[in-house]
């Protein structure tokens, strides 16, 4: 139980600390960097709906990140 | 010095268009006339338990203008032993993790839990005193427009049949993203629906009636078994809606917020599950009994940042889920992507999930070890591992290679390990390896 919750914590502690300090108001024309393909909310679409069914099937929560889901007899 | 700013200046603005198609709200952040592809095979491997294969295509084509259809097919097949909630002793597990059970296990007599499988629907018997043996495949479809209902407003439907040899389920969506704020804010309000109908091939059991037809006269009170305890199918309807905002933070980040509310109505309890009356006789067993309601919520934030000025990104996610069930659950998230020239990136992946037990959640029911007579059992019970106390965690990594004339292949690996606790049950270890491919044309 001491190692998990040292793991929680440090995936925490890097949620945290990935960089939403700082507000500023961006100008659409200063917005390439946010552009980029691995800066997209959801990286990789397909990954994403592998994952989100594996947990599914295994976890009793499920969804937050978007609308739909569901669907199978594995929960 | 010249050309340089002039090349500067037309990759600024192709940056600034594109951003200003992706910030919007796009699912993949593809933007574009190109049609997209994505396709995997993923082996799913369960450590002496479901084996699962799933192949998977997805298709976005553009129609006019920021407008997508996509389409998503699965298919999957599952095979192996999945535990059926019946008490576990020390002992078995430790055979179980020792290799020994499956072969020196013998069954009481005409103990058998039926369960639909694939071959022409023969059904199947437990394989352990605690695990059953199933097989089963699934295909599904969805199908999603995206469409601009006003230069700010997006608009999302999507349509999904999923099927199984034992389940069908039938579901639509809508969506809508609202840019206000010169794009800067998105914010998201949708709603889903799901009909689901649960067939058995043995057809579904009264909840809490006994497994074997003797062992209810262990439960004075409880429902017996029988075909006249047996309906043909059920069904349950879920309900879910979310709202949601996308705010751009700064030059290097976008935060997101969600909160989403679900309703769960009908049969929610699994038809293949039980619970031993004691820990002496666990093969005496009654069919899991679960509310037919639930009303489970979110809370859901997830952070992108980009790491400038090499290409580096960290996609952070943090969940709180609770339940009218008593289910608390938190799932923290993060993806470190890293792109080391054009042809190659490289991400990184941890996750951990841990939930509390249901309220009704037990490993086994009340007993009189005199006279082995059963209490009158509680109004709802589950020995479902999936509802007890659990932790998962998730590491691995993922390479893609672009071959600029195919797309993009590459290969993911994970680990997955769940820890169970107040359980005898074996913690499991999975892994997950999935090839991907990705091209536009």
């Amino acid at each position: 139980m001491r190692l998990s919750k040292t793991i929680l914590t440090l995936l925490l502690s890097t949620f945290l600390l990935s960089g939403c300090l700082g507000y500023e108001t961006v100008k659409p024309w200063h917005r390439d960097v946010l552009a980029h393909e691995n800066a997209q909310l959801v990286a990789d679409a397909l990954e994403n709906s592998t994952d989100n069914h594996i947990y599914f099937s295994k976890e009793a929560a499920s969804g937050g990140d978007s609308v739909g889901g569901g669907g199978c007899g594995c929960n | 010095m010249q050309l340089k700013n002039k090349k500067s200046v037309r990759q600024s603005l192709a940056s600034a268009t594109a951003s200003l198609l992706a910030i919007s709200g796009q699912a993949n952040g593809a933007a574009g006339n190109e049609i997209e592809f994505n396709a995997s095979t993923l082996y799913y491997a369960e450590d002496k338990r479901v084996t699962v294969n799933k192949f998977q295509n997805q298709l976005r084509i553009p129609l006019r203008e920021e407008e997508f259809l996509n389409i998503d097919v699965i298919y999957d097949t599952m095979t192996g032993a999945t535990p059926n909630g019946s008490f576990i002793s020390k002992e078995s597990a430790a055979a179980f993790v020792a290799g020994t059970s499956q072969s020196t296990y013998t069954f009481a007599s005409g103990f058998s839990i039926p369960i639909s499988g694939g071959g022409g629907g023969a059904d199947k018997i437990a394989v352990a005193d605690w695990l059953t043996e199933f097989e089963d495949k699934r295909i599904a479809l969805t199908t999603d427009l995206e469409k601009p209902l006003t230069s700010h407003l997006l608009g999302n439907y999507s349509a999904s049949i999923s099927r199984e040899e034992d389940y069908t389920s039938v579901g639509a969506s809508t969506q809508f993203k609202w840019d206000i704020n010169q794009r800067r804010t998105t914010l998201s309000l949708g709603a889903n629906f799901n009909n689901d109908q649960i067939h058995p091939s043995f057809g579904v059991y009264e909840p809490g009636s006994a497994v074997r037809c003797d062992d209810s006269k262990y439960f004075p009170g409880t429902p017996t078994c029988g075909p006249a305890r047996t309906i043909e199918s059920a069904n349950k309807v879920v309900s879910s809606f979310l709202a949601g905002i996308t705010q751009i933070w700064n030059r290097s980040s976008i935060v997101q917020f969600n909160y989403s509310y679900t309703i769960n109505d009908g049969f929610l309890t699994d038809p293949y599950k039980m619970t031993s009356i004691s820990e002496v006789v666990p093969d005496q067993t009654l069919r899991e009994k679960r509310p037919d309601h639930r009303v489970a919520q979110s809370l859901y934030l997830k952070v992108v940042n980009v790491i400038t000025p090499s290409q580096k990104s960290l996609n952070s996610s943090a969940r709180f889920f609770w339940d009218d069930w008593g289910i608390r659950s938190l799932t923290i998230d993060s993806r470190f992507i890293r792109d080391l020239s054009s042809k190659h990136t490289y991400q990184i992946h941890a996750r951990a999930n841990y939930q509390t037990a249901a309220d009704f959640f037990t490993l086994n029911l009340k007993h009189d070890e005199t006279t082995q007579i059963g209490a009158l059992p509680p109004e709802f019970f589950s020995s479902d591992h999936r509802i007890g106390e659990q932790l998962t965690l998730t590491s691995g990594a993922k390479y893609m290679y672009n071959t600029k004339g195919l797309g993009k292949i590459g290969m993911r690996v994970e680990y997955m390990y769940q820890n169970y606790y107040e359980n005898n049950l074996p913690n499991m270890g999975v892994w997950i390896i999935q090839a991907l491919l990705n091209f536009k044309f």
